[in-house]
């Protein structure tokens, strides 16, 4: 739920700086951006762990 | 079995240029071990057990300095470890299964440096003897760890150690998928926003 | 009266601060506990133990504040890779990565991390926070506060009056056009580490002819105004966040430096490079004074507060005192990004109602130490750990006999220098000992300066210019002109002087010192090695003694020997 709030802020933000043009953008950007923390896109770090390539 | 593991563990080792970059994921490995463990001492509040994690992380950090040593060597120029994050493991797992999951790695870790040292024996005595040094510690900490693991007694520590371990692998594998689809997605995005760069405007220089 | 926590991250140098009813209460940089240097990810620990000092719990807190706008970011970027087009694709992909990955959604994170309602958690402007860092903990009002740091939403420097809502901005210049960013490029060229190795920049600064200023000056062009144009073309039109350089900088000073090759200031390869340092630096300290008369010109005040990264570079705010217009200058002790923390939580304790209490700061903000259960761990490590009766004294003693002492003493210290709490100290008349101390202690470059600790009342015979509001906190430099310092003087004759006061961490050392052996001066340095975060814990202490070997290493009154 909180992170409806972002949203919500997000499209607000740039609404109200007259720079519309950018939402369309901005939503496929957040569906990338979900994508990217459902497969933990992100994640480096491998304490203990050795690589095997 | 120990042929097919062996194969296995041991098979980038037999491509051209993996060498050096092995070696270094290797020192990364060690070098956040020893952050891990310097955090975990810095937790815990038994005196005995953080004293254990310090001494394991001097040990991690010393084997981090050799790995990026013979990474050089193997690479023939110099390098340096990139400096990444954390994992938290001690503050995310609470001490039982933060010691369920050192011992985990490091016995995983001693099974594939026994390995490592089969392979190098012959074909390059100097990285199998650093490979061999490593290794005697490694079973040092497997064993210290079983042994306090035990001391600490939490039944469910192991199983919550195993299921933090498949996540972070199956995080670590749908980075290495996600990576090419989100820079190829990234890559048409930005060629589709063209004409939006027509729109955009940079703010003047000088006081606003 | 509220309890507002206050949240830098995801730039560089995460940090939490804690300010009860306009009191700040602690304050601590995720790097000392989490043990990864200049760590920018969620200060999740450091906000657990701003929460335990002040005996709260997440749910306890009024408002969390982060400290800049996320959404304003995410702008400046879209519009720099856009604006950029088609050469920013990679800049692009990068950067909104970094963005969708984590850094938009902050504020769940923080909401969810702290258990407080997402309602609670707000944020307010970057350069906003580092203004009200340095005026709320200011020791004078009356002042101007000029912000200067690589780039915030889309500001890089700012001119702030101190109003009853928090500062209100007079002026400000915007990205690209920024000094922090001019250094980073600088740092990289040399061969060091954005965002941390600016340090190493200005300590190699003195060593070099500044020969290159005239090329420089057709990269970075100073108007009469105070403001000034960064040429995109040298600076790699900004799309490299390691990098920062660009070819028309490469074809003016020649190639970069190989980061790994030893340095050697005998030879011509690197006297090169400090000339190129020296010419940086030189233009920095005329740009940073053109901005300060800015502030005066568009202000009137009498006096000067600074803050953001460029702030910590303090040959310029050495020369902003000198030869500015304004009669006294303060910079907040941790003028970079982590001191935003405290100035957002500041920002936000005055939207809820109460005025910040600058009365109630101090550089002492961070985690204590527990010598009990430190003696208990040196015990385990078979280490020597004794309670002595009077550890000022005890450790003057070994200090006249030329050991390098580890000194762990209160809570830690706030910002990136050591103040005392978490210091290396040893003779400052002895050039060997410094030496040792940065070859074999430290393992950093031989052309690292060492800063000198003395009381307040010995300053002004000491060094010309000290006191002042400045060298309590170490963010300024001094002319050496008195005795007993060769280990503690730059090779350009100054000395980067911390003045201690009456009760301060280092004043029953430096009394004892003087007492027992007649040094008015001790060498100074941070509690840490190369690349290592400065020591906060007593376990963290206890590693680095293990490691790096200093001779002792007293934490609070327990003295440990090997």
């Amino acid at each position: 739920m909180s992170r409806l709030t972002t949203l919500r802020q997000l499209v607000a933000h740039f609404v109200g700086r007259r720079k519309l043009f950018f939402v369309p953008l901005l939503l496929v950007l957040v569906l990338a951006g979900g994508l990217l923390l459902l497969t933990g896109g992100l994640s480096y770090v491998a304490p203990f762990v050795y690589t095997l390539f | 079995m120990r042929a097919l593991a062996d194969f296995v563990y041991t098979l980038s080792w037999r491509l051209p240029g993996r060498t050096w970059r092995r070696l270094l994921a290797f020192a990364e490995a060690e070098a956040e071990s020893a952050l891990e463990l310097r955090c975990a001492a810095a937790l815990t509040t038994d005196a005995a057990r953080a004293a254990r994690y310090l001494e394991h992380a001097a040990d991690e950090a010393r084997h981090a300095q050799i790995l990026l040593r013979r990474a050089e060597l193997a690479k023939q120029a110099p390098s340096m470890l990139p400096r990444r994050g954390h994992a938290h493991l001690f503050a995310r797992l609470g001490e039982a299964a933060f010691l369920a999951f050192v011992h985990l790695g490091e016995r995983r870790g001693r099974r594939q440096f026994e390995a490592h040292v089969r392979f190098f024996e012959k074909r390059d005595p100097a990285l199998a003897n650093a490979l061999r040094s490593i290794l005697a510690d490694e079973r040092r900490h497997e064993a210290y760890t079983a042994e306090l693991l035990t001391a600490v007694g939490e039944p469910r520590a192991t199983r919550r150690a195993r299921w933090l371990d498949r996540g972070m692998r199956w995080r670590r594998a749908g980075g290495a998928l996600t990576e090419p689809l989100f820079a190829l997605t990234m890559g048409l995005l930005y060629l589709l926003s063209a004409p939006l760069a027509a729109l955009v405007r940079r703010g003047p220089a000088g006081w606003r | 009266m509220a309890a507002v926590l206050g949240i830098s991250a995801h730039y560089h140098d995460a940090a939490a601060a804690l300010v009860v009813d306009g009191r700040i209460v602690a304050a601590q940089q995720e790097e000392r506990l989490s043990r990864v240097k200049n760590d920018p990810s969620l200060p999740r620990q450091a906000i657990d133990a701003c929460l335990a000092l002040g005996g709260l719990r997440g749910p306890d807190l009024d408002r969390v504040v982060f400290y800049e706008n996320p959404y304003r970011k995410l702008e400046r970027i879209l519009v720099g890779a856009l604006g950029a087009f088609p050469r920013g694709a990679r800049f692009f992909r990068r950067a909104l990565r970094d963005q969708l990955g984590d850094k938009l959604w902050v504020l769940d994170e923080l909401a969810a991390h702290c258990g407080v309602p997402r309602a609670r958690v707000d944020f307010v402007a970057h350069h906003a926070s580092h203004a009200a860092s340095a005026l709320d903990t200011a020791p004078f009002g009356e002042a101007v506060a000029l912000t200067i740091d690589g780039v915030g939403e889309a500001e890089s420097t700012a001119i702030w009056r101190p109003g009853p809502g928090g500062p209100e901005a007079l002026t400000a210049l915007e990205h690209p056009h920024s000094l922090g960013l001019f250094y980073a490029a600088i740092t990289a060229f040399l061969g060091f580490r954005v965002n941390e190795g600016e340090y190493k920049v200005m300590g190699l600064a003195a060593f070099g002819e500044p020969r290159f200023r005239e090329a420089l000056d057709r990269m970075v062009t100073l108007h009469d105004d105070g403001a000034f144009t960064l040429r995109p073309d040298a600076f790699g039109d900004h799309l490299r966040l390691d990098r920062a350089y660009g070819d028309a900088m490469v074809r003016a000073l020649g190639p970069p430096r190989d980061p790994h090759r030893p340095w050697d200031l005998e030879a011509t390869a690197d006297r090169h490079y400090a000339d190129v340092a020296a010419s940086a630096q030189d233009l920095l300290e005329d740009a940073v004074l053109g901005l300060a008369r800015a502030a005066h010109r568009r202000s009137g005040a009498r006096h000067l507060v600074l803050a953001g990264g460029v702030a910590l570079n303090c040959r310029a705010n050495a020369r902003v005192l000198a030869e500015g217009p304004f009669g006294r200058v303060y910079v907040h002790p941790a003028a970079g990004d982590a001191g935003g923390a405290l100035g957002a939580a500041l920002l936000g304790a005055r939207q809820l109602g109460d005025t910040p209490d600058p009365g109630s700061f101090t550089p002492a903000l961070g985690v204590r130490v527990d010598p009990g259960h430190t003696a208990a761990v040196a015990a385990h490590l078979g280490l020597r750990g004794e309670r002595v009766a009077d550890p000022a004294a005890d450790a003057a003693a070994r200090l006249a006999e030329g050991a390098i002492v580890a000194w762990v003493q209160g809570r830690a210290e706030w910002g990136p220098r050591a103040l005392g709490q978490r210091s290396l100290l040893t003779r400052a008349d002895d050039e060997s000992l410094r030496d040792v101390l940065n070859r074999r202690i430290k393992g950093r470059e031989p052309f690292r300066p060492f800063a000198p600790a003395v009381r307040t009342a010995h300053a002004a015979a000491l060094f010309e210019g000290a006191p002042n509001d400045m060298t309590p906190t170490m963010t300024t430099v001094c002319r050496v002109a008195g005795e007993g310092l060769a280990g503690a003087t730059h090779v350009d004759g100054t000395a980067r002087v911390q003045t201690v006061e009456p009760g301060g961490a280092l004043d029953p050392l430096l009394e004892a010192l003087e007492r027992d052996h007649g040094l008015r001066a001790v060498l100074h340095t941070s509690l840490n090695a190369a690349g290592e975060p400065l020591v906060a814990r007593g376990t963290d202490a206890l590693d680095f003694f293990v490691r790096r070997k200093p001779d002792v290493l007293y934490v609070e009154d327990l003295r440990i020997t090997r």
